[in-house]
């Protein structure tokens, strides 16, 4: 019997968060943060596993925000100032906790965090594009892409010309920093509805997923259920989530990342030391933040935290890898006998490796060291490389889906975030209307036009609605509407009346420089979703 | 540097529109705004209407076939020239649209707006998964 398939896919994406108004901006953070626990480490790992000759599969889909963000030269230069700052506060809580329980910890974070900032100047040279590049070129991982500011897609379903920008955006930008087309998409909380198949065919996208319950709820239901990927009405092909994997994972009850000797994620030295020991690292206006220094083990459910033990932890970590595989391969031996070549789709956010889950990263490597263990049953595979040689695909059309709460689209529409809706629309509208009455022009006012663009697509990020869902940073998410919606609605009013304030076109190109080659003329309808020519 | 003012969202746009999206197999969502025009339209109209009273008519059908042929409707009182509603269906898998409409006493109904269709996803039935 042929062995079983496993496609491990991680999605890495942050939302476009970049303030050169500001000296310092609190919520860029949230990028360095998962750059120095997540993506760096991760990226670490997979190379460490080619210079071993490890022969593993992967994919991931980073986001086109979190690649320009990568790539963007001020955030590169306020990074090293973050590591710089991280550095010296844990030279100072080395000194602090000396003579104490937490000092092994202390050390641990001071040589990690050290490590991190040698990786990516000696070894990436602060350019991690090309680290996934290189890392894509040994064709072990395959790269996919996302929608270009992650809206969430079901929610536009209503203007195909909204969908299509996102989609061709993201392609064609894609193409640009990589220098071959992603294939397959990631779609934002694998937000899918009938008939999107039709655009992302129109951009030349051949494959995607969706949450398991987008194919098995189909009238009739696939024969082999989510362990095939099935082929929509029109030739895309998506491939199912297998929830139960990665419930196994990251479920916050039951899951590994739950279980009570790993790293606590919320105790953190920057809510409990004194503000004038945690100064500069905390920016000016003294807003309490993390700092990566959390000395804790999530313990159970009590306020009693015990200290973290790094040597237990990392015996859990070969632990649940070895479960975690010896799960896949009963699953896929008993699957390989029902059907031919299944696959399962173990699919999260990369960001849980590492940042929401600090042993995610080691785990992730003991997996992939593992996997010739039990090679009887269990091959890896990325989507690319499983669609090389697949049985034939069952035509389905998958319903209405998502990865988010309750499996739909709530998380994204309720009472806090329905008010977003009319005026996306709306601004949506404009811009088609605005494409259609300028099919040709050049000069300021296709700047203009094409910073429209820029905002709208800005606004329509779903991290806004997701933000003020969960009651998390809800100021900034709104706020982010607001300026997005703002600017784009000036703009239209000055194209409009051919009344363009130049200085202020150029702050807003200065301000959210997202996407410097897009062209506005993707929102017309007689355009076609052909790859852009620049 | 620029200090860019602090940016207000207007309550509506002048439009006429009705748009429905689906939140989930069970619930819709509906926003509507009435224009300026078409809000003299209605008073004229419900002038001529005893005691008419404004609503949001949601049709809805099966998408199986057998059912196709057999469409119903249900209202919900609504009111504003600019509202929203959550709207329950009672079964999933279901082709629906909805009018925003004035309802006379007689029952005659008044269409005001129309919204785009849509399509509420089917519901799970069991399914193995093989997994221990």
């Amino acid at each position: 019997m042929q062995p079983g398939h496993l496609a491990f896919i991680l999605h890495a994406h942050m939302p476009f968060v970049r303030h050169p108004e500001y000296d310092d901006f609190l919520e860029e953070r949230w990028l360095f943060e998962v750059i120095t626990e997540s993506y760096i480490p991760l990226l670490h790992t997979l190379d460490s596993l080619v210079e071993d000759k490890i022969d593993f599969r992967l994919t991931i889909s980073l986001s086109p925000t979190v690649i320009t963000m990568l790539d963007d030269p001020l955030l590169k230069k306020r990074y090293l100032e973050y590591l710089s700052k991280l550095l010296k506060l844990a030279d100072r809580e080395v000194e602090r906790t000396r003579d104490t329980e937490f000092y092994p910890l202390s050390l641990m974070y001071q040589q990690k965090f050290a490590e991190i900032q040698k990786i990516y100047l000696e070894k990436y040279h602060a350019d991690l594009i090309a680290a996934f590049r290189r890392l894509r070129d040994s064709g072990k991982l395959e790269l996919l892409t996302c929608s270009a500011t992650h809206a969430y897609l079901p929610l536009l379903e209503m203007y195909p010309s909204a969908i299509k920008a996102q989609i061709i955006i993201a392609r064609d930008y894609h193409l640009k920093m990589f220098g071959q087309p992603a294939e397959g998409i990631w779609l934002p909380e694998c937000g899918y509805y009938p008939g999107l198949d039709k655009i992302l065919r129109q951009a030349n996208i051949k494959y995607f997923i969706v949450e398991a319950h987008g194919i098995v709820n189909t009238i009739p239901p696939p024969k082999n259920g989510p362990y095939a990927p099935v082929r929509c009405p029109e030739s895309v092909i998506a491939f199912a989530r297998d929830s139960q994997s990665c419930c196994q994972v990251w479920s916050a009850t039951t899951g590994y990342s739950s279980d009570t000797d790993y790293r606590e994620f919320y105790r953190d030295i920057g809510f409990d030391l004194d503000r004038k020991f945690l100064y500069p690292f905390l920016q000016k206006d003294g807003i309490r933040t993390a700092t990566g220094f959390k000395y804790y083990r999530i313990t159970g459910k009590t306020e009693g935290k015990q200290i973290y033990q790094p040597s237990v932890a990392l015996q859990k970590v070969k632990m649940h890898a070895q479960d975690f595989l010896k799960c896949c391969s009963q699953q896929l031996q008993y699957l390989a006998s029902q059907m031919e070549k299944p696959i399962v789709v173990v699919a999260f956010d990369a960001e849980l490796l590492g940042h929401w889950w600090f042993e995610g990263p080691q785990w992730l490597n003991h997996i992939l060291r593992e996997v010739p263990n039990f090679s009887e049953s269990l091959k890896l595979t990325h989507l690319k490389e499983y669609l090389e040689n697949c049985p034939a695909l069952e035509l389905v059309q998958p319903s209405l889906s998502s990865w988010g709460y309750k499996g739909y689209s709530e998380t994204w529409l309720n009472p806090r975030n329905d008010w977003i809706y009319p005026h996306l629309h709306k601004a949506t509208e404009r811009i088609i209307e605005l494409a259609q009455i300028y099919p040709v022009t050049h000069g300021v006012r296709k700047r203009a036009l094409n910073q429209a663009v820029r905002e709208l697509l800005l606004a329509q990020s779903s991290d806004w609605a997701f933000i003020i869902h969960n009651q998390t940073a809800v100021g900034y998410a709104r706020k982010r509407i607001m300026d997005h919606l703002g600017r784009f609605n000036q703009l239209y009013q000055q194209i409009r009346t051919n009344c363009l304030d130049v200085p202020w076109l150029e702050y807003l190109e200065y301000q959210d420089n997202i996407f410097p080659d897009l062209d506005y003329r993707v929102y017309a309808d007689h355009k076609s979703a052909e790859p852009n020519e620049n | 540097m620029f200090k860019e003012k602090e940016y207000e969202l207007p309550a509506g746009y002048g439009d006429d529109r009705l748009i429905l999206m689906v939140r989930d197999p069970y619930f819709l969502h509906a926003y509507w705004e009435i224009g300026e025009k078409k809000r003299l339209e209605i008073k004229e109209q419900q002038g001529n209407l005893i005691k008419a009273h404004r609503v949001l008519r949601v049709h809805h059908y099966s998408s199986s076939r057998e059912e196709e042929l057999s469409p119903a409707h249900f209202d919900i009182e609504v009111s504003g020239d600019i509202g929203s509603q959550y709207i329950q269906l009672e079964r999933p898998d279901s082709i629906c649209y909805v009018e925003l409409g004035l309802v006379a006493e007689e029952g005659n109904f008044f269409t005001i707006l129309k919204s785009n269709y849509v399509h509420t996803p089917p519901v799970p039935v069991g399914t193995s998964t093989g997994r221990k």
